[in-house]
């Protein structure tokens, strides 16, 4: 069935009044909420969403609190599946035809490192690496909330884009630190400012991981983060 | 103890066994044929049900798409290859484990 603009409203308000502001799990309460309406219906033609929702649906879902910990839950799953998703991509490199790549493109660094004996194509490249991503996060999640606020379903945030957004952020954070312990240690010309500055092995090992980060944040949100909703 | 404290243990298995049979189900239509098929004896709550879908589906058990029905978004839940597997191995599992416990509930039974 199709509800009117009322019921729609109605349903609207009830998801946020529970603090539901996640698409997956609103589009999915939506359309349970709107299921079980229609069963009811058969039975009690007169009944209106709002006594539907009130009197039926949350006593029989647990009330509130079940509510609460079922959105919990989601979103440690959610938080989850992205991590797990991220490190098997990221693995992928090691498997197969990726490994050849991947040597090849280890060699190469450690080449150009032993090579060209400069620091700032290395520094260049990590922060190229690192900065990528965040900035594609920034504009896909750009392209998603002018998508919500065009079609205003209600929720305004994709958990799934939200998790990668924060995994390209503390890749970030990482990268700070990371230059913040090399910055302490310039004096300093032993233990790891050393590795750092004067072994193109290490020195291509730090470019690869970077690529690999790249790499992998860049192929998981290519395939799973959401730019537009299904209703545009 | 309610049959739904029962049955939150075995709710994995039963939502991967009606998705082993049916090719792809929602929410919704999973709580409704429980209901069915037990002649309403059997009744899992929202509550219960919807962790457990977003759970096997991070696991990676289940695979998701989403459809436009009557203007509004559907989520229908399928199995992958691992989580048909998983379906197989957790029924066989909950089976012997029924044997067992009727074996120890009723030993005359178990016996013949």
């Amino acid at each position: 069935m199709k509800l009117t603009v009322e019921q729609h409203e109605q349903v609207v308000f009830y998801l946020q009044h529970l603090d539901i502001d996640s698409q997956e799990l609103f589009e999915e309460f939506y359309d349970h909420i709107v299921c079980s309406y229609e069963a009811r219906l058969k039975n009690e033609t007169e009944l209106d969403m709002k006594s539907h929702i009130w009197q039926h649906l949350q006593p029989e879902f647990g009330g509130v609190g079940e509510f609460k910990k079922v959105i919990k839950k989601h979103e440690r799953a959610i938080g989850w599946s992205v991590s797990k998703r991220i490190i098997t991509t990221g693995l992928l490199a090691f498997k197969g035809k990726n490994l050849v790549y991947s040597i090849a493109i280890f060699l190469a660094a450690w080449g150009l490192m032993a090579t060209a004996k400069n620091l700032t194509i290395m520094t260049g490249l990590i922060i190229a690496c690192f900065c990528l991503p965040i900035i594609i996060a920034i504009t896909k999640n750009y392209q998603f909330k002018k998508s919500v606020r065009e079609n205003q379903p209600g929720y305004y945030r994709n958990m799934r884009n939200s998790s990668m957004l924060l995994i390209c952020t503390l890749g970030i954070y990482l990268l700070y630190n990371f230059g913040r312990l090399i910055y302490q240690s310039l004096d300093n010309y032993v233990g790891f400012n050393q590795l750092y500055t004067e072994v193109p092995l290490f020195q291509a090992t730090l470019i690869v991981l970077a690529i690999l980060y790249c790499y992998t944040m860049l192929t998981v949100m290519q395939e799973d983060f959401k730019t537009k909703l299904l209703t545009t | 103890m309610s049959s739904s404290k029962l049955l939150k243990g075995s709710l994995a298995t039963i939502v991967l066994k009606l998705l082993e049979e049916n090719e792809k189900m929602y929410g919704y239509e999973i709580t409704q044929r429980v209901k069915e098929i037990t002649a309403g004896e059997f009744k899992i709550t929202e509550g219960a049900l919807y962790p457990t879908l977003h759970k096997l589906e991070a696991e990676g058990m289940l695979s998701t798409e989403t459809q436009k029905v009557d203007n509004r978004i559907r989520k229908y839940y399928s199995l992958t290859k691992e989580g048909n597997a998983e379906a197989q191995t957790k029924v066989a599992e909950l089976e012997e484990f029924l044997l067992n416990l009727q074996k120890l509930l009723n030993p005359k039974l178990g016996m013949g």
